[in-house]
C-alpha cells in the first residue's frame, strides 16, 4: 500500500515526535523558552520594587517574544530538513516511495508541537515567577498571560515554518537564519515607522495589542505604535506559514542533496 | 527500444554526465546494466558513488539520461518502491534501535505495522543482527552499522538492490556472510549492483562488471571477455620449475613469446602473444629440458590484472 502525502507525513511525524524527546537541540530550544521565567524569578528575588504585572509584560514582550521565540524556532526550524542533510540521513527518506513534501510536513509539525508545549510551560513559569515579585499592583491578569501565550505560539509556528523552508532552500540555513533574526526581526521591528510591519515580530505584537489589557501600555512605544488589527495580523502570520510550507515543499520536490561519503 | 529490451536491463544510461561545479562526477557515460549481479569497479574518484546516486535518484544528471527499471529515478516513488539502496555514508538515526530503524523505513515503503515489524526482523536476521535488534544504533560498531544499512536496503524485497561499498567495515566472517547474502538475493531473482574497490570480492560474486575511471566508462562485460579484448597486451603466465633457468632458455625461442623473466625461487614469468602455442608446447619443452614444472598459472585472468591493463599499466 503506497502512502500518500498525509499518511507519510503522519508516520514521519509520529516517529519524529519520539525522537525529539531524545534530541539535545529540542531541549536547548525548550531551555531558551524557559529562560525568561528564570530571569523573572531572579529579578523578582533581587528587586523589591518591581511588580508582578510589570515584570511579566516586560519580560514577555522583550525576552520571550523578542528573543526566545525567534531563536528557539530558528534552532528547531532549521533542523527540520537541514539537520537530516547535515547528518546525511536524508538519503533514507528521499529514496522511499513517498511524496517528498511529507518529509517537510512530517518533521515540521512535531517541531511546532514541541515548541508549543515549551511555550506553554515557558509562559506559565514566567507568569508564576513574575507573581513572586514584591511590588504592589493588581497581579498578572488573563489579559496579560493569554495574549502572551497566543503570540508566543503563533510566533513559534510562523518562525519555525519560515526557517524550515529556509533549510530547504539554502545551504547554510543557520547562518542565514541568525542574520535574518538579528537584522530584520531584532533590529527592524524595533525601529519606529511603518517598516515594522515587514517583520513577523510586529504582527505577533499586534496579536498582543489586539487581545491584551492595559498592562501592556507600560511597554515603551506601545501606545504610540500603529498596530495591525487582530484579524489582519493573524492573517499575515497564517499566510507566512502557508507560503513557507508551499515554497519549502516545492523546493524539496526538486532539490538534490550532495552528501559527502 | 522494445519492451523486451527494456526489461532485460535494470539500468540504461545514455550520455550521462554529472558535474559538481568544475569537478566531473561522471561524464558521457552510456551503459546498459542487465539483470543479475553486476560489480561496479573503479579506483577512488572514478565516479562510482556519483553513478550510484544518479541511479538511485538521489542526484539528477547534469546532462544525458538514466532510466532505472524503465523510468527516470529522481524523485520517482514508483522506482523507489522497487529499489533498495545502501548508501556509502555511515549515517543512521543513532537514537533509534535497529528494528525501529528498519521498521520505520519499511512503513514508509507502504508496509502495514505488523508486516513491517516481521519484515524488519527477517531482514535483521539475514544480516545476522537479530540479537541486537533492540540496541540503539549509536552504540553499534562500524560493521554492525554497515549491516543495518544493508538490512534496510533489502527489507522491502526490492527488484534491484544497489549497494555502495557494502563490504566496507566488515570483518572477514561478515564479508563472507554478506557475499553469501548477495548470492541468495540473486538466486531469489533480485538484481544486485554493488560498487567496491576490493577486486577479488567482485570475482567471488560475479563475472559481470562495469569499470569506471575518471568518471568515464572504461569497460563493461564479463571479466574474461574484457580480457580477451585486450589482445594488444601479451598474456602472462607464472611457471614454477625445478630448473627454471633451463626452462627459460627453451621458452625464449618459442613463437609468440615476448619475454621470459626469471624471478626468485624458481619462478618464471612468461609473456606471450600466442598463449595457445605456449599451452600446447609447454609439456613437451619441460619434459625435454627436464625442468620439472611444479606449478603453472595465468596471471591475467584475475580482475585486478584486467583493471591494471585497462588503466594502461601491466600487472
Amino acid at each position: 500500500m503506497k502512502l500518500g502525502l498525509w499518511g507519510a507525513s503522519l508516520l514521519i511525524a509520529s516517529t519524529q515526535l519520539s525522537l525529539l524527546a531524545r534530541s539535545r537541540r529540542a531541549w536547548a530550544a525548550t531551555g531558551l523558552l524557559l529562560l525568561p521565567a528564570l530571569i523573572a524569578w531572579l529579578v523578582a528575588a533581587a528587586n523589591d520594587k518591581v511588580t508582578p504585572s510589570g515584570l511579566s509584560t516586560m519580560l514577555g514582550w522583550h525576552a520571550l517574544l523578542g528573543v526566545s521565540v525567534p531563536l528557539a524556532s530558528l534552532l528547531l526550524g532549521v533542523a527540520v530538513i537541514a539537520e537530516e542533510v547535515e547528518d546525511r540521513t536524508i538519503t533514507y527518506l528521499l529514496l522511499r516511495p513517498v511524496p517528498r513534501a511529507s518529509l517537510l510536513f512530517g518533521r515540521l509539525v512535531p517541531a511546532v508541537l514541541w515548541l508549543w508545549a515549551s511555550c506553554a510551560a515557558g509562559t506559565a513559569l514566567l507568569v508564576a515567577a513574575a507573581a513572586t515579585a514584591r511590588g504592589s499592583d493588581a497581579g498578572v491578569s488573563d489579559g496579560t498571560r493569554l495574549p502572551l501565550l497566543l503570540a508566543a505560539c503563533a510566533g513559534v509556528a510562523t518562525y519555525t515554518a519560515l526557517h524550515a523552508a529556509l533549510g530547504v532552500w539554502v545551504k547554510h540555513a543557520m547562518i542565514v537564519g541568525l542574520a535574518y533574526s538579528f537584522t530584520i526581526e531584532g533590529f527592524l521591528s524595533n525601529l519606529p515607522g511603518r517598516n515594522q510591519s515587514l517583520t513577523i515580530q510586529h504582527h505577533l505584537r499586534s496579536l498582543v495589542a489586539g487581545t491584551g489589557d492595559d498592562a501592556w501600555q507600560r511597554i515603551d512605544g506601545f501606545g504610540s505604535t500603529e498596530w495591525n488589527p487582530l484579524f489582519d495580523a493573524a492573517l499575515v502570520l497564517a499566510l507566512v506559514v502557508l507560503v513557507a510550507c508551499i515554497a519549502g515543499a516545492w523546493r524539496l520536490a526538486r532539490r538534490q542533496f550532495e552528501l559527502p561519503a | 527500444m522494445t519492451q523486451a529490451e527494456s526489461s532485460a536491463h535494470v539500468v540504461r544510461a545514455k550520455d550521462l554526465a554529472r558535474f559538481y561545479g568544475d569537478v566531473v562526477g561522471v561524464c558521457d557515460l552510456s551503459v546498459d546494466i542487465p539483470r543479475g549481479t553486476v560489480g561496479l569497479l573503479g579506483p577512488n574518484g572514478a565516479g562510482k558513488s556519483t553513478f550510484l546516486k544518479l541511479l538511485a535518484g538521489e542526484l539528477q544528471p547534469s546532462r544525458g539520461s538514466i532510466e532505472v527499471l524503465g523510468a527516470p529515478p529522481f524523485a520517482n516513488p514508483a522506482v523507489h518502491a522497487r529499489l533498495g539502496f545502501c548508501p556509502q555514508q555511515d549515517a543512521l538515526w543513532d537514537d533509534m534501535t535497529a528494528v525501529e530503524f528498519v521498521e520505520f523505513l519499511l512503513r514508509l515503503s507502504g508496509r502495514e505495522s505488523l508486516a513491517a515489524r516481521s519484515a524488519a526482523l527477517a531482514a535483521l536476521e539475514r544480516v545476522q543482527l537479530v540479537d541486537a535488534k533492540d540496541r540503539r544504533l549509536g552504540g553499534f560498531s562500524k560493521g554492525m552499522r554497515q549491516r543495518v544499512r544493508i538490512a534496510q536496503a533489502i527489507a522491502h524485497e526490492p527488484e534491484l538492490v544497489v549497494l555502495d561499498e557494502p563490504l566496507t567495515g566488515l570483518d572477514p566472517l561478515a564479508r563472507h556472510a554478506t557475499l553469501e547474502l548477495f548470492r541468495q538475493l540473486a538466486a531469489e531473482g533480485a538484481s544486485v549492483l554493488f560498487s567496491t574497490h576490493v577486486l577479488h570480492e567482485v570475482e567471488a560474486l560475479t563475472q559481470d562488471v562495469v569499470l569506471l575511471h575518471k568518471g568515464r566508462l572504461l569497460a563493461r562485460g564479463k571479466i574474461a571477455a574484457i580480457r580477451a579484448l585486450l589482445d594488444r597486451h601479451p598474456r602472462r603466465y607464472s611457471i614454477r620449475a625445478r630448473d627454471s633457468r633451463r626452462l627459460a632458455r627453451e621458452l625464449v625461442g618459442l613463437e609468440g613469446v615476448e619475454s621470459v623473466q626469471l624471478k626468485a625461487e624458481g619462478l618464471l614469468v612468461v609473456a606471450t602473444r600466442r598463449p595457445e602455442i605456449l599451452l600446447e608446447s609447454l609439456p613437451g619443452i619441460a619434459s625435454a629440458a627436464r625442468a620439472g614444472i611444479a606449478s603453472f598459472e595465468s596471471r591475467d585472468e584475475g580482475l585486478e590484472a584486467v583493471f591494471d591493463y585497462l588503466m594502461g599499466g601491466a600487472p
